[in-house]
């Protein structure tokens, strides 16, 4: 809670401060206040443990995942320092605005009732409907803007439905301990939420906002949707899925099974075709949601640490891949596969953590996205879905055809443009990668960290 | 908390059909209507629609959560209304139309 207070506050103050003339403030203040609300988080030595009439809880799990989202904020937060070339109004109204998102993201994974997960769910869509249309001149951004609008809200109206049948189901708006008066109606109401929420985190039958999505969105923002909004949904999906366990019918893990399947088909065979680095990324994101929520099968209070790691090493990969884009499509103008030929001989800071990123998402040994799918697969094959555990493995084979097509880009020969990125913006990109090896060589590490 | 008699004599399921017919037709008028204001209106059909079941379940329970939920989904539509119209304001400035089916740029 003293999280959520400490960014909210300092976000109103950069809004402030956007208007009068301290401007140089903007960054420090933000990344102190990141720092600080971690370190709160972190502590835990809130005066208790639930506000607002049980209404937000930072416990265990949901402790995990604030955290998570910090940390990952915190890792986002130096490249922002680029938002100056784009004038210094903008800058404090962005950061101001992530700042608040974050702040949804965070009141997201530790709702205890219907209504605060409405509230955080829509604190941290509108921001990030406002963030999508940051580019006000170029089309491309506005149709992003407008698409992920649309389908943004229709997504939140679904959720809220579900959950007006929720509440009609259970007579109340507490998840915890749900007493169920009618039981069809809570079937289907569980049905309409996790529609819900597979949207928010672009799962297959929902996912084709994403492409066009990240596309049309200014790629600094790419990388906060791709990162603290999934981790968010996520952290939602969990808690919900956490908080029924006791009464959810048996048929949920095979829907479960159902929207895995189909978003690991759907986005391999999309991101097979497509020529924009921004939109491979994309697809291969619903691959990755398709993997994370095979932690969510079957999860309880005890066994949150496999969604919670794969959470982690693909934020990891997500941002040093969507920033090195950022960086080629703002030296090349486009970003088109033909855009990173050559980066291996101009910049080899960059082609190498990209590669070791690609491979990561990949699931290749000795990174944490191996780690990570091992895990996940393990829980999915004890609970005895073995055969999904094989086509999993088989598509997660298929998904290395893109990420090396990438790669293959990145070291082709040709291209002799010169890039030059900021030596301090290349040692946190170095610092990340670093991360992932380190995590997939010892995992054990965060797990020790978070308890 | 007060419970008129009129839900006693309609029962719960009424209210749940109605407010599911309108979230129905909210539904459909977002799939198929180019308009992006009608379409806007739709989806502010699907909340309100949303907000009768919430009112009706919270009278019929005697539970006054499902009434403050609705004051905090008016309030979020509300919010909706104001970052949506900015939005859409951007895009007729750009493409100067209102018709959602010119926005093809962005494909693979």
């Amino acid at each position: 809670m003293s999280a959520i207070i400490i960014l909210t506050i300092s976000s109103l103050l950069i809004l402030f401060f956007g208007f009068s003339k301290q401007r140089g403030v903007i960054l420090p203040l933000s990344f102190i206040a990141l720092i600080a609300s971690f370190a709160m988080l972190a502590m835990g030595n809130n005066f208790w443990s639930e506000y607002l009439t049980n209404m937000i809880s930072i416990q265990s799990s949901s402790k995990s995942f604030a955290l998570l989202i910090c940390a990952i904020a915190i890792c986002i937060f130096p490249f922002f320092h680029e938002l100056i070339k784009r004038g210094n109004e903008e800058l404090a109204d962005f950061i101001g605005i992530i700042l608040l998102s974050i702040v949804g993201a965070i009141i997201m994974v530790s709702y205890q009732n219907m209504m605060t997960l409405f509230l955080g769910i829509e604190i941290l869509s509108i921001a990030m409907y406002v963030l999508a249309g940051a580019n006000r001149r170029s089309v491309n951004s506005n149709e992003a803007s407008i698409k992920y609008f649309i389908l943004g809200s229709f997504a939140s109206a679904i959720l809220l439905f579900g959950i007006a049948l929720y509440y009609a189901a259970t007579g109340s708006l507490s998840v915890i301990n749900p007493k169920l008066i009618n039981s069809e109606l809570y079937q289907f109401s569980l049905l309409i939420i996790f529609s819900g929420f597979s949207f928010k985190v672009a799962l297959a039958p929902f996912h084709f906002w994403v492409a066009d999505v990240y596309q049309g969105t200014p790629t600094l923002f790419v990388t906060v949707m791709s990162t603290i909004v999934k981790i968010a949904g996520f952290g939602a999906f969990a808690q919900f899925v956490l908080s029924q366990n006791s009464v959810l019918p048996s048929w949920i893990n095979w829907f479960f099974a159902f929207i895995i399947l189909a978003s690991m088909f759907i986005g391999n065979i999309f991101a097979y075709s497509q020529s924009s680095v921004k939109r491979i990324l994309a697809f291969s994101s619903v691959v990755q949601s398709g993997f994370i929520l095979m932690g969510i099968i079957n999860l309880d209070a005890n066994n949150s640490w496999s969604l919670i790691y794969y959470l982690t090493a693909y934020a990891l990969a997500s941002i040093v891949t969507f920033i090195v884009v950022y960086f080629v499509e703002e030296q090349a103008g486009s970003d088109h596969l033909d855009s990173f030929a050559g980066l291996s001989k101009s910049n080899p800071v960059l082609a190498v953590v990209m590669s070791i990123a690609l491979i990561s998402l990949a699931g290749v040994p000795l990174t944490a996205g191996f780690m990570s799918k091992l895990y996940v697969l393990r829980n999915i094959n004890s609970i005895g879905f073995t055969a999904l555990m094989v086509i999993a493995l088989v598509l997660a084979a298929v998904s290395f055809y893109y990420y090396f097509k990438i790669i293959n880009a990145m070291f082709s020969p040709s291209g002799d443009r010169r890039w030059s990125v900021h030596f301090s913006y290349s040692a946190v990109l170095v610092f990340i990668t670093i991360a992932i090896i380190f995590l997939g060589v010892m995992p054990g590490v965060l797990h020790g960290f978070l308890g | 908390m007060y419970k008129p008699d009129i839900i006693q004599y309609i029962s719960l399921n009424h209210y749940l059909i109605l407010g599911a017919a309108l979230f129905a037709i909210g539904l459909i008028g977002v799939m198929v209507r180019k308009n992006i204001i009608i379409v806007f209106m739709c989806i502010e059909l699907m909340l309100n629609a949303v907000n009768l079941i919430l009112a009706a379940t919270s009278t019929f329970y005697s539970d006054s959560g499902g009434q403050v939920m609705v004051f905090f989904t008016m309030a979020v539509a509300a919010a909706e209304v104001s970052v949506g119209l900015a939005i859409i304001v951007m895009m007729y400035k750009n493409i100067h139309s209102l018709n959602i089916d010119l926005f093809n740029r962005l494909k693979g």
